[in-house]
């Protein structure tokens, strides 16, 4: 009988202590995940690394990096502006990348200092980023706080000694700044708290980096950067490449954001993983050059203030059936673009005067066979000067300008000197085959984006003008100025 | 279950057909305007580089030969034939203006006899680039300094003029400039010309203008600068100016401006240039005033009526209290006098 009560009495402790355990277990189940949980780093290449390789010499603006047995191996971690920190702990010197060569070559400016091109220095480049983290709460937990914890080197004495680490992050040589959320409704935040290596779960470090709360807090509370503010953490030293790292390929880390209570116990845990790889390098070349267009323009256009007559190709203008008393109106709109340092210049020359079916017009040749060059209205006008020309009486075969943006013209339809009055302010081509040389017809001193300039052709004939096809050849030169 | 599909109705059907018909008349219309638009003829060249020999020297031997390649992009819709030629070059007047040589006759700074193009045509396809390789060949005989000439491409195809119209056909041409230089006794001589202030400004900032002109066998792209000196002769301001290319035996204009409003007097402007291979110096020197003359004898005027008016009115104020004690000494006296009237009437 008393075995049996024995047994019972056992049996029901056991119980007890089963549902007791039970009940423990379910307690800590109870412990739920932060929801939503993202951690997004400003800069997500991984810090440079390694040492100085054999043959690299002071003064020398090259630097050679050794490509086996260091966190980093590649030039491929580097950029072009990236500060570089050569030579031996305690006497390091700062460099500015400014090419990446090779694999294992980069330039730098200054060039290699004293002391600092020792086969096996230590070169070394800091990424950091600031670490936004975003989540939502599962739990209202009275008098609690955040805590994030990222993953560091075992050894305390690294962790924190602001160079980077092989996988795993530095904590830099003064505390990373903690920026906690804005207070609300249930959080009464302090200032936010950073200590390095200051958590081991399992047999990882982590530093820690907290914003407590004084309040009831809320369940589902959204610490999105939206609703409310997000924590920041700035100034994080991203990991050096980590063991076995391929280039291209991101080294994943953990990084544990957890819910605490009042006496520091986790309420809330969740880990999320973050990235830390190579940016793509991208590389153009660009080669100086200058670049002419020559487009026609429409029969019904306004240019130089009229309205065009014929429509124009890039390769002719025709002017169709030249009239006696009306003026026959083209254009043609021409554009340059260069990098060139000092500009571009546009020079024009026609071959000869419009001759009949080509025929050669020697001189200013106005018999019945040539269309003469226009002297304008009052007979002043050259290949190098200009004259209004608005009367139809006055014949021949002449050009003005419509400037668009050019950055210097050397008149328009529009100039109102000299001799013209500013309505169809008008020039000769200059005539090669009366040895006249090629006039500028636009220019710039300086680099040229599409600048473009609308030349605009007219000719009016004379009642003695033979019929036939008259022709002649303009010939624009774009090059850079001398 | 009814499975059978909805029939359309004749209005429906009418409806659907219209859209459909309109729809696919805008459509075509709006393909017409884009082909319009669009000005397929266009011919668009790109020269790559635009200079040959400027930043990285090309000095040669008489004698000797070079290579180098040029690029020609056609950005154009079609595929264009591209004639490339060699052309001596002078200057315009503005002595930055290549205008190309129409004769063939050669002159001392010629270069284009010397230049071997190879392919001097060739077909490129539309929105491609295509190589051409120029030969620099210079004779035994050439003269040493520098030598000239640009290389053009122009599109080749004939101009077919319609009959029945006149027209000018139209030859568009882009190119590079080439500058070679032939090795052995090279005369570099260069001067600063008309450098100068204008003699008095009174608010900057200070326009300056000069000349170089370039006496030497070769090109020269001279630095410098302008140096600036107070009335104590401490220098006070150095300004950059922009170089430039300078064609031998031509002169080139510079100007700019030294970038203060207010001064104290006179200043003196040194320009210092430096030019050639030799690293030959030329100095010219100028000087100016810049002082706000105007301002400074308003306030002097200003000053003067004031201390004009001051002293007036003190004087006016010493004046009126001068009278008042020649006041009260006449009464004073009027007074004695009366008193020694009525002391004598007493004493009777």
């Amino acid at each position: 009988m008393k075995r049996n009560k024995l047994k019972k009495s056992i049996v029901l402790s056991v119980f007890l202590t089963a549902i007791v355990a039970a009940g423990g277990f379910a307690h800590r189940s109870e412990s739920a995940s932060l929801t939503n949980v993202s951690v997004t780093v400003s800069n997500s290449r991984p810090s440079f690394r390694g040492v100085l390789g054999a043959g690299n010499t002071e003064s020398s603006s090259q630097v050679i990096i050794n490509t086996s047995g260091y966190p980093s191996t590649t030039t491929d971690q580097l950029q072009t502006d990236d500060v570089l920190s050569v030579g031996t702990a305690g006497t390091m010197s700062l460099y500015t990348i400014t090419n990446i060569v090779s694999n294992s070559l980069v330039n730098i400016t200054p060039v290699l200092g004293t002391g600092d091109a020792d086969t096996s220095d230590d070169v070394i480049s800091t990424q950091s980023a600031t670490h936004t983290v975003r989540f939502n709460t599962a739990n209202a937990v009275a008098n609690g706080g955040f805590r994030i914890l990222v993953p560091t080197l075992d050894a305390d004495a690294d962790a924190n000694d602001g160079l980077p680490d092989q996988g795993a992050f530095d904590f830099g040589t003064s505390a990373p700044t903690v920026t906690c959320p804005t207070d609300l409704t249930g959080y009464d935040f302090v200032t936010g708290t950073a200590t390095a290596s200051a958590v081991t779960i399992g047999s990882t470090d982590y530093h820690s980096y907290e914003c407590l709360y004084s309040g009831t807090g809320a369940i589902g509370t959204a610490f999105d950067g939206t609703t409310n503010d997000a924590i920041t953490i700035n100034s994080i030293i991203n990991p050096a490449p980590d063991t076995g790292h391929t280039t291209g390929t991101a080294d994943s880390y953990k990084i544990v954001v957890q819910h605490i209570g009042s006496d520091f116990s986790t309420v809330d845990s969740t880990t999320v993983a973050i990235g830390v790889i190579e940016a793509v390098r991208i590389t153009a070349s660009v080669a100086p050059q200058i670049t002419f267009s020559i487009a026609g323009v429409s029969s019904g256009a306004t240019k130089c203030g009229v309205t065009t007559d014929v429509t124009t190709t890039a390769a002719a203008v025709p002017l169709a059936e030249l009239a006696i008393s009306s003026f026959t109106d083209a254009a043609q709109t021409l554009t340059v673009s260069t990098n060139a340092t000092n500009g571009y210049a546009v020079t024009a020359v026609e071959s000869d005067q419009l001759g009949l079916s080509g025929a050669t017009c020697t001189g200013d040749n106005t018999s019945g066979s040539c269309i003469p060059d226009s002297v304008g209205d009052n007979s002043t006008m050259t290949h190098a000067l200009i004259d209004e020309w608005n009367t139809t009486s006055v014949k021949g075969f002449g050009f003005s300008i419509e400037n668009a943006d050019a950055n210097t013209v050397p008149f328009e339809y529009t100039t109102a000197t000299g001799s013209c009055t500013g309505t169809y302010c008008a020039r000769q081509f200059a005539d090669a085959e009366d040895s006249q040389s090629p006039q500028q017809i636009f220019s710039s001193s300086t680099v040229a984006d599409n600048e473009n300039i609308d030349v605009c052709y007219r000719a009016v004939i004379s009642s003695t003008q033979s019929a036939g096809d008259y022709e002649n050849y303009v010939t624009y030169t774009a090059t850079a100025t001398f | 279950m009814n499975t059978a599909r909805p029939q359309l109705s004749l209005k429906t059907l009418a409806f659907t057909v219209a859209t459909l018909v309109l729809g696919a008349t805008v459509f075509t219309h709006t393909i017409h305007a884009q082909d319009f638009s669009q000005s397929d003829d266009t011919i668009t060249l790109t020269a790559i580089p635009p200079r040959v020999g400027d930043q990285e020297i090309i000095k040669l031997a008489p004698g000797a030969k070079e290579q180098v390649q040029l690029r020609i992009r056609n950005n154009s819709t079609k595929p264009i034939t591209i004639r490339t030629l060699a052309q001596d070059f002078m200057l315009d007047l503005d002595g930055e203006t290549p205008i190309p040589l129409m004769e063939e006759t050669p002159t001392r700074w010629s270069l284009a006899n010397w230049l071997v193009i190879a392919p001097s045509q060739q077909t490129i396809q539309p929105q491609t680039t295509a190589a051409t390789s120029v030969l620099i060949e210079v004779p035994e005989n050439a003269l040493p300094g520098g030598h000239y000439a640009m290389v053009t491409h122009e599109p080749s195809q004939g101009i077919a003029l319609d009959d029945g119209q006149s027209a000018s056909a139209i030859s568009q041409k882009v190119g590079s400039l080439f500058y070679v230089i032939v090795d052995g006794l090279i005369n570099e001589e260069a001067f600063i010309r008309d450098f100068s202030f204008p003699q008095l400004t009174e608010i900057g900032p200070v326009d300056f203008s000069f000349f170089v002109d370039n006496q030497s066998d070769i090109h020269i792209t001279p630095q410098m600068s302008v140096e600036i000196y107070n009335i104590f002769n401490q220098k006070i301001d150095t300004i950059e100016i922009e170089s430039k290319n300078i064609f031998p035996l031509y002169n080139r204009a510079f100007s700019g401006k030294w970038d203060r409003v207010w001064g104290h007097g006179f200043y003196r402007a040194k320009l210092i240039m430096s030019y050639g291979e030799q690293g030959n110096i030329a100095i010219s020197n100028t000087s100016f005033w810049l002082f706000p003359v105007k301002l400074v004898l308003t306030a002097i005027i200003i000053l003067l009526v004031l201390v004009a008016m001051i002293i007036s009115i003190r004087r006016h104020i010493v004046h009126k209290n001068g009278n008042k004690e020649e006041q009260i000494k006449n009464l004073e006296e009027q007074i004695q006098s009366l008193q020694s009237k009525k002391l004598e009437q007493h004493e009777d």
